[in-house]
């Protein structure tokens, strides 16, 4: 089994240092799953290709744990894992197609929901996210998600789009104003 | 008042704009309502984003998704574990190491034997020309010449060509050699020695 030398001062010793390690792993893919999940979901646009990429990203991380001395530090290396897996495989495939929840398959649909009002109002602001997300190019879409989402600087958003600062503000000023009259256009 | 372009405004909002454009930009916003709403209204998208963002895909058991991520990254990593280990005392490690010091040390070895070759060499090419020293002189006298050689060159001492009745060759074991030749017509006596010292 892999090792994860994470300085976590609340962690318990068992003794057991292969069952400390496990647990240390459980623990991080536990707390970061769902916000990695989320980024490459928003950026790839479908649950299928955002399940792959997710488990992915946390393969590549967990492989190189010995670079993961703090918490937050491996933290924000993750999401940078997430984000890069997200557009190399967009590079790669070069489309999007953000996949309607009604035609997600089972097992991932949820078979029934505690409440169905707040099921139905998470439906619309979904289907209007990823329809004001559908508006955007490929490369807008990730620009607004590091960017806005995510808090990335500007300057790390195009390190990692492998593209000039000019170019990232171009995409950055381009998705805000499209979503923006996206959501005005709704409104009206 | 000349208004700065939508796509900065949508900039300034974020904060992505660099400093020397963004103080300017701050005084003009600062004065003109029309601006700080636009600043208002980027302001408002970057917060909608965000938190519809937030929210897992409606109709996705987040529960069971992660659940068979989670189990997948445990197998990946097992089955990444499994390979190391199977590749590492095998295929990698030693094969690189080795294969490092092996050519390190097959590099030296073969420099030396060539060294040592070239050197000898040398010296076996010296001692033979002592041994060899300058090639013999001879001398050799025929019915029509006499000629003394060293190996690369040649000295010939002609007889006369025509009206030779007869001649008389001799070679000595001193190192000479000697060729009289009689003209038929004049009866004259040409006598060439050679004299090899």
């Amino acid at each position: 089994m892999l090792t994860v030398h994470m300085s976590d001062p609340a962690r318990q010793t068992t003794g057991n240092p292969g069952q400390e390690a496990a647990e240390l792993q459980n623990r991080f893919i536990q707390e970061h799953m769902r916000r990695v999940f989320l980024i490459i979901y928003r950026i790839v646009g479908n649950v299928a290709d955002a399940q792959d990429l997710t488990q992915e990203a946390f393969i590549k991380v967990l492989q190189r744990s010995e670079q993961l001395k703090d918490p937050e530090k491996a933290a924000h290396w993750l999401s940078r894992i997430a984000s890069n897996t997200a557009i190399d495989f967009l590079r790669r495939h070069g489309r999007v197609n953000f996949t309607e929840i009604d035609s997600i398959v089972d097992p991932l649909i949820a078979e029934h929901e505690k409440n169905p009002e707040q099921t139905l109002l998470r439906r619309e602001r979904n289907e209007r996210l990823e329809d004001g997300l559908r508006h955007l190019t490929e490369k807008e879409r990730t620009a607004l998600i590091l960017r806005d989402v995510e808090d990335v600087p500007a300057e790390e958003v195009a390190r990692q789009m492998g593209c000039s600062m000019a170019t990232v503000r171009s995409h950055i000023a381009n998705a805000r104003i499209k979503f923006r009259r996206y959501l005005e256009r709704r409104k009206a | 008042m000349k208004h700065p372009s939508i796509d900065k405004l949508a900039l300034y909002a974020g904060g992505e704009l660099p400093f020397w454009t963004r103080w300017p930009m701050r005084r003009h916003v600062d004065g003109c309502a029309q601006c700080r709403e636009e600043v208002a209204l980027f302001a408002e998208v970057k917060t909608a984003v965000r938190e519809e963002t937030a929210d897992t895909p409606a109709g996705v058991n987040w529960e069971r998704l992660s659940a068979e991520m989670g189990a997948n990254v445990r197998l990946g990593l097992e089955a990444a574990d499994a390979i190391s280990a199977y590749r590492t005392p095998v295929d990698m490690a030693p094969a690189q190491g080795m294969s490092w010091r092996m050519v390190a040390l097959t590099s030296a070895f073969v420099l030396l034997l060539s060294v040592g070759y070239w050197l000898n060499a040398a010296k076996k090419s010296e001692q033979l020309a002592a041994m060899r020293g300058p090639e013999p002189f001879v001398a050799q006298a025929s019915e029509s010449a006499v000629e003394m050689s060293d190996g690369s060159k040649a000295m010939v001492l002609q007889g006369p060509k025509s009206h030779m009745r007869s001649a008389i060759v001799t070679v000595s074991t001193t190192g000479s050699a000697a060729a009289q030749y009689v003209d038929e017509e004049t009866g004259q006596v040409t006598v060439n020695n050679v004299y090899v010292e």
